[in-house]
């Protein structure tokens, strides 16, 4: 299927969420309402040909990997599940951990510590209990509490045509 | 005497020598020496030639080569020995000492990694089959009438580095330099065993154990942290260029041609003390695991029982690698002092030709080494998909297809499903250490044994011929 450009309610969407960036690719990490009415809480915007260059399939050549339609969204909002892009950037410039993955530890103002263990994108995290973005403090790279670990988050892949 | 100083390209011609063949030899073995000939102060290679430089129609048998080196180094040992049929079958007399783990990287180039279980190997861009000689896909470069074929039928003539550039005698000296100094004498290796005995794990053993760069300094990365082999000794060019033209088949040649000590006999684990501690490239002795410590040892190029015969026109040569970097932490070198070479001819009554070696050292000793060194290329693969992307710093130097329970080797965590696979290449100089090791991950529901340091960081900008390989199942 063709990947077509952002029109420009959805372009306004994304210029105000902002992106983390990773190398030449830039992802806006975000929740979507679709056309249909479905709201799907993790959707990671990422233009067509940075994200090819870097992931090397298209979504729907890999079966691991789930994709929607930009002509199937209608909103373009923030996800509560955000690892901010000041933190998912430091993780990026530092570089993965091992082959397809990044460890690392999120450190937040109170003391608390979460672990994650994720792929070649960082930007969707579960949250413990009672902790949200703003409360984080610093993150530690390459390194997990396996007490502290948590589950990790499902996303999909939306695909654009274009500048934002 | 003659010198060719294309030999050794990109290294600094110091110094040669030569012996002639005289009618002496006629009918009868005749002693060839060159005496005190070498002394190695810094890093390089040295090529010990055998040559029939005669237009004749005429062969010359040369027998019981031999090079006597002295060394400071006290863990000089035997790491690995290959030999092969023209199409690359490893023969029965290949082996590997104990506490070495088996390196793939032998025939053709540092891109051909053999896999033992299934005979193939797998270069660049194809499959090969060594027994048939023949690639399983077509040629991407269309070189050959038949698609299919392996360096164009001509192995003896020529590389084929990747499996789609055959670069053949035409290219004379740039074949040579291709398929010997780079890859194609890659027999054997001497090594200091504490460097890859030791070296704590098996990238770092199998890494640096010298194999992928023929007889030339092996790299010490990982724990390595001696930076390699201070000596290695490569025979056998198989497959090395044009020089394999005249060398022809290294098993058996020679059996039945009248032999320069009468005898043909067997050595063992059992006699080889009784043999000086030389250690014959046969591959008879597969079991030679001491150490040969420091002093004066004697490198038998071709054994006593079996000569070779040189025709019309043509030489086989020996390569020395020598890395002084060990020698002058004892304040040594190694000094090459002694070759001989029995020659033996029946028609002609004069013949031209004898026994050469021509000397050469890297520019700038060991800065110039290591820059050598960082020139080599060696394949990487990166294993990717799902929530893994392409693009990424971690890659391995093993081919995940040969590594059975690949993911837990690599301590692989689920989000990378390893549907795919990138192989390229890169310069060692462009190779990042100090990534921490790939350590044991346990996610809920899911545990990864892990902890095997098998992955390199690595510049992605860096990585030359990235491709990406078929679609298959993951791993």
């Amino acid at each position: 299927m063709q990947i077509l450009s952002l029109n420009s309610d959805l372009k306004a969407y994304l210029k105000l969420i902002g992106y983390s960036q990773d190398n030449e690719v830039k992802y806006w990490p975000s929740s979507v309402v679709t056309t249909g009415g479905e709201f799907i809480e993790n959707v990671c915007f990422a233009e067509v040909n940075e994200y090819l260059r870097h992931w090397g399939i298209m979504p729907n050549l890999d079966p691991d990997k789930k994709q929607i339609h930009i002509q199937n969204v209608q909103k373009i909002q923030e996800t509560p599940n955000r690892l901010p892009a000041k933190f998912a950037n430091s993780l990026y410039s530092e570089g993965e951990s091992g082959m397809g993955y990044y460890k690392f530890k999120v450190v937040f103002k109170d003391g608390e510590e979460s672990s994650y263990v994720t792929g070649s994108l960082v930007d969707f995290i579960k949250y413990p209990n009672g902790y949200s973005q703003g409360m984080i403090d610093n993150i530690v790279h390459h390194k997990t509490n396996k007490n502290k670990l948590q589950k990790n988050l499902e996303y999909v892949w939306c695909l654009f045509n274009g500048a934002v | 005497m003659t010198t060719n100083k294309n030999h050794i390209e990109s290294y600094t011609y110091i110094k040669s020598g030569f012996t002639g063949v005289s009618n002496a030899a006629y009918n009868k073995y005749e002693r060839l020496e060159i005496d005190g000939g070498f002394d190695a102060l810094e890093e390089g290679y040295l090529y010990i030639y055998v040559a029939n430089e005669t237009a004749l129609d005429q062969e010359v048998y040369f027998d019981d080569i031999k090079v006597t080196h002295e060394s400071a180094l006290a863990n000089f040992k035997v790491s690995q020995v290959n030999e092969y049929y023209p199409y690359g079958l490893p023969t029965a007399n290949s082996w590997r000492n104990k506490g070495y783990i088996d390196q793939g990287l032998l025939y053709q180039s540092s891109f051909a990694s053999y896999d033992s279980l299934t005979g193939y190997y797998d270069f660049l861009s194809r499959s090969y089959d060594p027994a048939t000689g023949r690639f399983f896909a077509v040629d991407p470069a269309g070189q050959f009438s038949s698609p299919y074929v392996g360096m164009g039928n001509l192995p003896h003539w020529g590389v084929d580095p990747n499996g789609e550039t055959f670069l053949g005698a035409i290219k004379a000296i740039g074949g040579f330099l291709w398929g010997g100094l780079k890859n194609g004498f890659r027999q054997s290796a001497f090594s200091t065993g504490v460097n890859y005995a030791t070296g704590g794990s098996g990238f770092t053993v199998g890494f640096s154990n010298n194999i992928p760069y023929g007889g030339g300094p092996g790299v010490g990365l990982g724990t390595n942290r001696d930076y390699g082999l201070n000596f290695s000794y490569s025979t056998y060019g198989f497959n090395g260029g044009p020089l394999n033209g005249t060398f022809g088949g290294v098993s058996g040649m020679g059996w039945g041609v009248p032999d320069s000590q009468g005898t043909q006999t067997y050595p063992t684990v059992a006699n080889a003390a009784e043999q000086g501690g030389m250690v014959y490239m046969d591959g008879r002795i597969r079991d030679y695991s001491a150490e040969w410590g420091a002093g004066i040892k004697t490198l038998q190029m071709i054994n006593e029982w079996n000569p070779i015969a040189i025709g019309a026109n043509s030489f086989s040569a020996f390569r020395i690698g020598y890395d002084m970097t060990g020698n002058r932490v004892n304040g040594g070198q190694a000094t090459f002092n002694l070759a001989t070479a029995l020659p033996f001819f029946r028609s002609a009554k004069y013949l031209n030709g004898g026994i050469k070696w021509i000397g050469g050292a890297f520019k700038g000793s060991a800065q110039g080494f290591a820059k050598n060194i960082g020139n080599l290329n060696v394949p990487v693969y990166r294993v990717y998909g799902g929530g893994a992307s392409m693009y990424g710093k971690s890659y391995s130097i093993f081919n995940p297809k040969y590594v059975p329970g690949y993911r837990n080797f690599a301590g692989l965590p689920k989000q990378n499903s390893g549907q795919f696979l990138l192989k390229g290449n890169v310069q060692l100089r462009n190779i990042q250490l100090g990534k921490p090791f790939a350590s044991p991950i346990i996610q809920p529901g899911y545990i990864k044994t892990g902890g095997v340091p098998a992955e390199l960081y690595i510049n992605f900008n860096k990585l030359q011929y990235p491709r990406n390989l078929f679609i298959r199942r993951p791993f």
